[in-house]
């Protein structure tokens, strides 16, 4: 079955280039948008030009890379190739997302990282042309390059500035999976930190062959970091972690790399430091599994803010640019279980990411209108058919709850139950993922059901 | 008659009759021509193979393994039906007329058409091409186009020569193969792929020489898809299409900046391409310092030595010439560290020494951030400053010294605890292992590690996870204990619970096509729920036969709703308890497939019971519940232990060799089914308290040899692995009391350790590493796997040595034990294989961190008589020139105290699984 598309289009007012000048070179990164209103964002002189380029270029294999094919499948043209730029809270960060919707990748440029102006802040996407990465790969330490996101006026007229035109079906997974990532490194805590020969070490000695399925657990030893097949105290879970193997391009330049887990999940955060600059690798807990359908924020969504509340937090983060979980509640004074829906909804619409280094939900609203992408919950939608065709039949309420339950399925009737681990439920999904990727539509159905009734 | 031919055509099924008649014949408007076509095109659709068509419409010429639809598809296609699943595949000797054809139905219709070949641009490569070059279509753009010309598609579908085919197309030379080195390609299709059968890398030289097409591009195309960060074996081509095309001096000299630029690709094979050319540029050209600052960080860091080294050379000759900013130079040097290989570091620590590098802070500085990566032979060579702080500190022994005290006095003397002592207090090395066999088990609660079922609710979710994955077999053996148990109570609501179930199960067993453990499980749930036994399929493969016949077994209880005891339901630690055997075959009569599982169980752990069944029988709870199952009428048996003396019969030679399983043992059980004999003993595992079975496994890969053993040694070590990894093994098997270090403990290291697998060696590390700290291993069992298998040439030193290391990176101990058991394994060794010098480089990390010499006389003596300058040579002299460190002793007090903590361990561990009820 075809993977259900949305349609992109967006364009950039000239592509990206590294032009010589008498003074050095200028790097000038073209921003997109689908309203011909082109932002600029930045401009100043790189500090570590060399350094800032390769971490660059790794931004964009990661956002080309495909780290698991299914066998024969041929290789797609490329889907959102370019990165996505936002600029704000004195940060330029750089995100990308695998084609194989498995790994999330994030250069924080900070601001000690350039000398310059950040003009406004924002989000789009930056085009990254082969040419132009060419280029970037050719820049040396010793090299004078300024840097411009975006420009203060683009001219359309002359023949050499045409409009580049791009347009791609982004599948629904890929950019469901973008901002699911977001709800697992808010819920991820640092575990380790290494020094840069150390992380230098180890990717060194991952294997360049991604297996599909392969479980280790990492581990932090008296000789460096290590993949164990065994969970071992204080080990993390990481599956498929020759995924990191691209960052060993840079790892000789990093002052350490901090390890990041989810208790959820065995999903691994890496963030590679740098004396001006931050790289975030989330991925994902199996090369052959993706971001999307993990359904970490569904719990969430199943209660529904009103747009207006909505509409204020989404304001409160874009004027902080950059809040804590803690400082967001204080601001805002709403109890915690608004800003958990809050924070899911508009994390699901592509309006805030997260910083681990920071613990703080940065505002940046991802270049696709939230219309394109008209259901991103289908579980949920299908819940909610459930409950308004009287499908769920409660058997049984322990004080107030809904402990048991019948939802009728294809055939059959499920049986939810509600265990002191959480809710169980006969169907096949749920045996399957045995909740590991969200409720499934037959719970999420009970507790919309219980919902309403204690409402009512 | 025109439409005659057509169905002579169609009759033949023959394709360049109903094209030949088309192109002859315009019939858009032929109302006979028309109803034929699709009226025999329905026909064709409806009916399902070759026969039922020629049965339906008389025809006779058609051979029944064609697909009998495709002629028709294309006659309605000549007709300008369009549909989307017609294909071109196959037909492009025919492109031409096809072409001829399409033109007919205008520009719209081969647009649409167009598009619909281009969802297979692979098989419709011919199509599309010779549209475009009639001018009917814009050149495909898709990645799939070009990989249809890669993967050679034009040549086997005009059956003419791929070289020639291109020859002939001035559009491929000039437009297609540039796109080659853009597109990556995948598993199935890729230069690399095709490169053995098409050979794209000799045509394109050839090409090139004959001045077709233009060599500086190839070049250039070369360089510019090594940019591109496609996988290192695809990348390899690329490679080796450059080195292939012999670049010049010059030619070199001029790509010198793309060379720079490739060292920071981070792709292995082309940083190797490209530190070798600039070696060979900088033979003619001096390069500046701020070329191999910029190119050579990476190189340096590389898991290839060979490009750390070449990496070394070029900084070596540049600071030589007295290069400028020496300092960042010799800074960068450091980089190499970070390979784990002591040559490397040994090799990158005399460029620093030889360029004076210690004298400067900014070097020190930088060398301090790489001193924990560093080899402990090479940190002995560091400036005194720079050692790290010693391990060795007095270790706290008073606390240890107190709880072993607290020990009971039978338990401190099977753990040896009172020599322990004494050793530690005399400031001696104690290392000795623990006689197993004087250790009580662990007196878990039956069912402790085996967590039965609970109840109702917990038996289905189980049985619906078991269908998810049916490799988990202990969850199975809890499924069957609980339905024994408890399955026949059901309530009024069980049928309703359980239909999500009985649909699942019947779905299942419905789909699956595999050999697979699930039709039987599946047979058993519906026969419990429905209550009536389903028809399961024989399965082809003997090997499971044995669990069918005891699935079937266990379908027929439940489906009669009685409560039942199963008597060969593991209990603790995924084994069957002796007494617990005993008392279950005292509560009823058993299948002969049950009473085979439960033998199974108990057997291989007990060698010498069951030879002396015959003779004592009823002598102990084993033996007594191995008896009563011996006289049970429907088991008929036999049972033998082998102490093995393994053949390998080459052609031409026969080897004989000493078993390492030599205290394993084989147990035959022949339940009635004589064929099972084989199984057992010529089977991948099947079961898991079977291991040693894996050792018999078939030979495909090596018909040659007749005995099993070393040629599929690698296959038995990852089935091994595959086993452990995959749940059928658990770590306890590594433990067993009754034999040393256990059969099956033995073999998981020993095949790991030595297996081709870079993450089971890994792993086979850790295994090492605890087995010496809780005292299962000692240097003498050390010394006698590395004399078994180094003698034998089974395993490389290269390929031990990294867990070795992994292993005494865990402390004192382990490098204590792993020290004497290389020495002692010196003199076994007979011939030295050629890679002897990564053992003693081990060793030589092993003697610098435990601070001692080699004080053994047969050891020294091997040691000395290695000579010449080869590097295993240099090492030996190292070795021998090893002094007795001052921290030997504490080194020693640090080890001895680990072993007693071990010993403390192991008592604490038994007494919390005792339950407090004492031994």
């Amino acid at each position: 079955m075809a993977a259900e598309a949305i349609d992109y289009a967006w364009c950039y007012p000239f592509a990206s280039r590294l032009r010589k000048l008498p003074q050095g070179q200028s790097l000038e990164l073209a921003t997109g948008s689908d309203v011909l209103d082109f932002p600029y964002f930045l401009h100043g002189r790189l500090l570590t030009p060399h350094l800032t380029a390769q971490q660059l270029l790794l931004v964009s294999r990661v956002a080309g890379a495909r780290f698991y094919m299914p066998p024969s499948m041929l290789p797609a043209g490329a889907l959102l190739a370019d990165p996505v730029v936002t600029s704000g809270a004195g940060k330029l960060r750089f995100e990308a997302f695998s084609q194989c919707c498995g790994v999330y990748c994030r250069l924080d440029l900070l601001s000690t990282a350039i000398d310059g102006t950040f003009m406004r802040r924002g989000t789009t996407n930056v085009d990254f042309n082969r040419p132009m990465c060419d280029a970037l790969a050719g820049i040396r330490p010793t090299d004078r390059v300024l840097l411009s996101v975006g420009r203060d006026r683009v001219e359309l007229e002359t023949d050499d500035q045409r409009l580049l035109e791009r347009q791609v079906d982004l599948p629904r997974r890929w950019y469901k999976g973008f901002v699911e990532v977001q709800s697992y490194a808010a819920a991820m805590q640092p575990v380790f930190e290494v020094s840069g020969p150390i992380a230098c070490r180890f990717l060194q000695g991952l294997a360049q062959q991604v297996p599909a399925k392969s479980e280790g657990h990492l581990v932090l030893r008296q000789n460096g970091l290590n993949v164990s097949r065994r969970p071992l105290p204080n080990s993390i879970p990481c599956g498929g972690i020759e995924r990191l193997r691209p960052l060993h391009a840079i790892s000789h330049h990093a002052l350490g790399m901090r390890f990041y887990t989810c208790t959820r999940e065995s999903v691994l955060g890496c963030e590679m430091l740098f004396p001006e600059s931050r790289l975030l690798v989330i991925a994902s807990p199996h090369a052959c599994r993706g971001f999307s359908g993990e359904g970490q924020a569904i719990s969430h969504l199943l209660r529904e803010l009103d747009e207006k509340t909505l509409e204020e937090l989404r304001r409160h983060l874009e004027e902080a640019e950059q809040l804590s979980f803690e400082a967001l509640a204080a601001e805002t004074k709403r109890p915690k279980v608004d800003l958990l829906t809050a924070v899911a909804t508009l994390g699901s619409r592509g309006l805030i990411g997260y910083d681990l280094h920071d613990s703080a939900w940065f505002y940046r609203q991802l270049p696709f209108r939230p219309e394109q992408v008209d259901s991103m919950h289908p579980r949920l939608e299908a819940a909610r058919a459930l409950v308004d065709q009287g499908l769920v039949e409660v058997l049984s309420r322990s004080r107030g709850s809904l402990t048991e339950a019948y939802v009728q399925g294809s055939g059959v009737k499920h049986r939810v139950r509600e265990l002191p681990d959480g809710y169980r439920c006969t169907c096949a999904w749920f045996t399957r993922h045995q909740g590991k990727r969200g409720p499934c539509k037959h719970i999420l159905a009970v507790r919309l059901q219980d919902q309403d009734a204690c409402r009512q | 008659m025109p439409i005659a031919q057509l169905r002579d055509a169609f009759e033949h099924d023959c394709y360049v009759g109903c094209i030949n008649f088309f192109v002859a014949h315009d019939c858009r408007d032929d109302g006979e021509v028309h109803a034929l076509v699709f009226e025999r095109a329905e026909l064709a659709r409806r009916c399902r193979n070759a026969t039922q068509f020629m049965e339906a419409s008389g025809v006779r010429g058609i051979s029944e393994y064609t697909d009998h639809r495709r002629i028709y598809e294309l006659a309605e296609w000549c007709l300008g039906r369009l549909n989307a699943r017609t294909s071109a595949a196959g037909l492009g000797i025919f492109a031409q007329q096809l072409c001829t054809i399409a033109k007919r139905h205008g520009d719209a219709w081969i647009r649409t058409w167009c598009g619909y070949l281009r969802v297979d641009c692979i098989e419709n490569w011919w199509l599309l091409h010779r549209f475009y070059l009639d001018g009917l279509c814009e050149r495909p753009d898709d990645d799939a186009y070009y990989l249809g010309l890669m993967a050679g598609v034009p040549g086997t579908d005009l059956q003419m020569p791929l070289e020639q085919f291109i020859r002939q197309h001035p559009d491929l030379l000039e437009h297609d193969i540039w796109r080659f080195f853009e597109i990556e390609g995948n598993d199935v299709y890729s230069l690399a792929k095709y490169e053995g059968e098409i050979g794209w890398r000799d045509i394109l030289v050839q090409l090139s020489r004959e001045g077709i097409i233009d060599r500086k591009a190839l070049l250039g195309a070369t360089i510019q898809a090594m940019q591109r960060g496609f996988s290192p074996h695809r990348t390899r081509w690329y490679c080796k299409l450059h080195e292939v095309l012999a670049p010049t001096p010059d030619e070199r000299l001029a790509l010198k900046d793309d060379y720079l630029q490739l060292c920071n690709t981070g792709s292995d094979p082309v940083v190797s391409l490209a530190v070798q050319a600039l070696t060979t540029v900088r033979k003619n050209h001096e390069l500046s310092s701020a070329d191999l600052l910029y190119a050579l960080p990476f190189a340096l860091g590389s898991k290839v030595k060979g490009n750390v080294r070449a990496a070394l050379s070029l900084l070596d000759r540049c600071l030589q010439t007295g290069a400028e900013q020496r300092e960042e130079l010799l800074s960068m040097i450091c980089g190499a560290f970070c390979h784990d290989a002591a040559d490397v570091q040994q090799s990158a620590l005399a460029l620093l020494r030889r360029h004076n590098a210690f004298d400067s802070p900014v070097v020190l500085a930088r060398l301090a951030q790489y001193t924990d990566l560093l080899a402990p032979a090479i940190q002995a060579e560091l400036p005194r400053t720079l050692v790290p702080a010693s391990h060795a500190s007095e270790p706290d022994v008073a606390a240890l010294v107190e709880r072993v005290r607290a020990i009971p006095g039978d338990w401190q003397e099977r753990l040896d605890i009172a020599p322990c002592l004494d050793a530690l207090a005399s400031g001696t090395l104690w290392t000795k292992p623990l006689d197993l066999r004087r250790i009580p088990p662990r007196a878990d609660e039956a069912y402790a590690d085996f967590a039965p079922l609970r109840n109702m609710d917990d038996l289905l979710d189980s049985c619906q996870l078991y269908l998810r994955d049916p490799l988990d077999i202990l969850l199975a053996e809890r499924i069957f204990e609980a339905l024994g148990r408890f399955g026949h109570e059901q309530s009024e609501t069980f049928r309703q619970h359980a239909a999500p179930l009985l649909q699942q199960a019947e779905r299942a067993l419905r789909s699956i096509e595999d050999v697979s453990l699930l039709p039987e499980f599946c047979a058993v749930v519906i026969s419990w729920i429905s209550g009536e036994v389903p028809s399961v399929a024989d399965p082809m493969d003997t090997l499971h036969k044995l669990w069918v016949q005891r699935c079937m077994e266990i379908a027929e209880r439940v489906a009669r709703r009685q409560p039942f005891v199963l008597a060969s339901t593991p209990t603790h630690g995924h084994r069957l308890s002796p007494a617990l055997l005993r008392k279950r075959l005292s509560q009823g009569t058993f299948a002969a497939a049950d009473l085979a599982f439960s033998l199974l169980r108990l057997a291989p752990y007990d060698a010498s019971v069951i030879n002396q069944v015959q003779q004592q029988p009823g002598a102990g709870e084993q033996l007594d519940a191995i008896a009563r199952i011996l006289r049970h009428p429907g088991m008929v048996w036999t049972a033998s232990v082998y102490l093995k003396r393994e053949q390998a019969t080459y052609p031409g030679r026969t080897e004989l060799w000493d078993s390492w399983t030599a205290a394993d043992t084989v147990i035959e059980v022949v339940p009635e089914l004589d064929d099972l004999r084989t199984s057992f003993l010529s089977s991948t595992p099947w079961h898991p308290e079977t291991p040693f079975c894996l050792f018999h496994t078939s030979f495909p890969l090596h018909p040659e040899i007749r005995h099993v053993a070393i040629g599929n040694y690698a296959a038995a070590c990852h089935a091994a692995a595959d086993a452990f990894f995959s749940r059928r093994l658990r770590p306890e098997h590594l433990d067993h009391p009754d034999l040393p270090f256990g059969p099956s403990g033995w073999f998981m290291l020993a095949t790991c350790l030595f297996c081709v697998d870079d993450v089971i060696r890994d792993f086979a590390g850790e295994l090492l590493s605890d087995a010496i700290a809780d005292g299962r291993l000692g240097a003498d069992g050390v010394e006698w796997m590395l004399a078994t298998y180094c003698r034998n040439g089974l395993a490389t030193c290269k390929r031990i040595t990294p867990s070795i290391e992994a292993a005494a990176a865990a402390g004192p101990l382990q490098v204590a034990v792993l020290r004497d058991g290389i020495l002692g394994a010196l003199p076994r060794i007979e011939s030295w294989p050629r890679d002897s010098f990564a053992l003693l480089q081990c060793l030589h990390d092993l003697l610098v961190l435990s601070g001692s010499t080699v004080d053994r006389q047969p050891a020294r003596h091997v040691l000395a008589g290695i000579k010449g300058s080869s590097k295993a040579a240099r090492l030996a002299m190292a070795i021998l020139a090893v002094e007795t460190s001052r921290h030997k002793a504490v080194f020693e007090r640090q080890a001895t105290a680990a072993a007693l903590s071990g010993r403390l361990r192991r008592y604490e561990e038994w007494r919390s699984s005792d339950g407090g009820r004492g031994n």
